[in-house]
């Protein structure tokens, strides 16, 4: 075993290394791993199949809880998270329906317009929005649409936009955290340890709520000044692109618009209904499918089928370390360092994936301390719902402190930049670093204060 | 996307370089793209000069960079893709092959100048 071990070790930081250093697309990278773990660790030094078939869990998709289950029924979390990629492809199916309608650019451009322009309210409103859309919508396409969109205001209104792209990326990964499906590390873990959407909203998502209010109110403490370009003067609002031109079909429009509106319900219903995510995510790409039967091309061809097989290959490296029992040794060396003491292990869990995922992608994060997490609750008495939401706070927010910490970071300073507003380093640390930390902080005060 | 013909070449200090695709540009006809592209991109985007030309050429930094579907928050990145869709796709460009390559353009012909 001890070999096996070494090499699901030096797999996983190679895979690790690779996706840092960003020289291979990161599909190839996590697949080929993958496929180095299936045979080194599992077909050569383990010789076990069962390790194999389990690290593929291709049987779990033709079973009936699969698809429809109490909300409590647990999914395995070892090995290939089908669930996720399942419910992410149907999610991309509808976007890319919903984006071919002109449903964003509408979205931004009506909610500009009522609040007549003016930077301030746009600058909340807009916060507001990325929140809003980012809870159901995976927070890439909510960025590239609205930082688009406040780039081009910021064009016709003579502002600077970094002030409201930083904010507005900030509030997009704090939206994203309220919620199963806001943000990949959720998904993942609410597949894996058998929590539903209400059982999100009920925690992360009270915390993300109170989160929000305050980072709204630092945010418009830090750039009130910057945003107060118009010095009163009036603006002529019949110069400002109508939102109803972006609409591209009034019928695709509406029936997007349903959709989008009957994903909500079926995600909020679920724990009710017994739906899985992977029957919704189905679900809902076959009537998006069917209701833009004629455009299929154009939606199929935008699908980020990069990023599901990105995930395929990293469940199969994170099950290499899980069937090697790597993570229980970790998780053995949390449980240590803590002493037992409850609060100091959220405290390391929470502080330690931010910290983690400020710097890296925190998707493989989460992917692999889910199995820890699971360790110390069965071998420390910690409850592990309360350490799960402490991972989830962690990981979703802590991307939000540097310009690489997270996926919509990464577009939303591209967007600018591309705009000719590049922002350095420097610039979006100043102030996203300290709103990390304050909303970590927050997060892990409301666990200790709720759970423990 | 419609075949083009580019032309891309390297220089050392000295090698007439620039020269040498000038006359290529005259005799081709076709268009020649070299530092100038610069100040037209500093005036589109009403961008300080100085500002862009710390980042032309220069490689991405590996731990403080990443690529998010063809996003990347590297402005050395941003700055090198934006001279290349400046104008219509280029034809003739006198710019590094690490800049065309990294703007998803694959030169046809490489010459280095020494």
């Amino acid at each position: 075993m001890l070999v096996a071990q070494i090499f699901a070790v030096i797999i996983f930081v190679a895979m690790f290394t690779m996706i840092v250093l960003d020289k291979y697309e990161k599909q190839y990278v996590t697949l080929g791993c993958g496929l180095l773990t299936l045979i080194i660790v599992f077909g050569i030094c383990m010789q076990s199949m069962s390790a194999i078939l389990e690290t593929l869990n291709i049987r779990s998709i033709f079973t009936l809880p699969f698809w429809y289950a109490g909300a409590s029924a647990e999914e395995s979390s070892s090995g290939i998270n089908w669930s996720t990629i399942i419910f992410l492809a149907g999610m991309m199916i509808m976007v890319e329906g919903m984006a071919k309608a002109g449903f964003f650019r509408w979205l931004c451009m009506k909610l500009a317009k009522a609040v007549n322009y003016k930077p301030l309210p746009l600058f909340i409103v807009f916060m507001l929005m990325a929140a809003f859309l980012s809870m159901f919508i995976d927070s890439i396409t909510v960025i590239l649409f609205l930082a688009a969109v406040t780039v081009e205001l910021a064009q016709l209104l003579k502002f600077n936009p970094i002030p409201m792209i930083i904010s507005e990326v900030f509030c997009a990964n704090l939206g994203g955290s309220a919620t199963m499906c806001g943000d990949p590390p959720n998904i993942i873990i609410g597949t894996s340890l058998g929590y539903s959407f209400s059982d999100f909203v009920k925690n992360t998502g009270l915390i993300a709520v109170i989160a929000l209010v305050l980072t709204i109110i630092y945010f418009f403490i830090v750039y009130h000044k910057q945003l107060n370009t118009t010095n009163g003067a009036a603006i002529d609002i019949s110069s400002m692109p109508d939102p109803n031109e972006a609409i591209t079909s009034k019928k695709d429009f509406a029936v997007s618009c349903v959709i989008f509106g009957l994903a909500v319900i079926l995600l909020i219903t679920h724990a009710t209904t017994g739906l899985t995510v992977a029957f919704i995510g189905t679900f809902i790409a076959i009537i998006t499918v069917i209701a833009n039967h004629k455009d299929l091309k154009i939606i199929f061809s935008k699908v980020d089928y990069k990023t599901l097989l990105f995930f395929i290959g990293l469940f199969i490296v994170v099950g290499g370390l899980e069937q090697t029992g790597i993570l229980e040794i970790i998780a053995g060396f949390i449980a240590k360092i803590s002493g037992g003491n409850i609060k100091l292990m959220i405290a390391i869990v929470i502080w330690v994936s931010a910290i983690a995922s400020a710097f890296i992608d925190n998707i493989p994060f989460a992917a692999t301390m889910i199995p820890v997490i699971k360790s110390l609750a069965a071998t420390q008495g910690v409850d592990l719902e309360t350490i799960a939401w402490a991972l989830s706070m962690g990981t979703d927010i802590g991307g939000s402190a540097t310009p690489i910490g997270a996926s919509a970071n990464v577009v939303g300073t591209s967007v600018a930049a591309k705009s000719g507003h590049p922002i350095s380093w420097a610039e979006y640390c100043k102030t996203a670093a300290p709103a990390t930390i304050l909303v970590v902080l927050i997060s892990m005060i409301i666990i200790f204060i709720r759970y423990c | 996307m419609e075949k083009q013909l580019i032309i891309s070449i390297g220089r050392e200090y000295g090698s007439a370089g620039h020269e040498i695709a000038e006359k290529v540009a005259k005799d081709l006809n076709l268009p020649l793209y070299d530092r100038h592209l610069l100040d037209k991109l500093a005036e589109e985007k009403g961008m300080n000069l100085k500002n862009i030309e710390k980042y032309d050429e220069k490689p991405r930094n590996l731990f403080l960079s990443r690529n998010v579907n063809g996003f990347s928050n590297s402005f050395a990145d941003t700055v090198a893709e934006m001279q290349f869709k400046l104008n219509d796709p280029p034809k003739m460009v006198h710019r590094s092959t690490e800049d065309s390559k990294r703007a998803g353009i694959i030169p046809v012909f490489l010459f280095f100048m020494v």
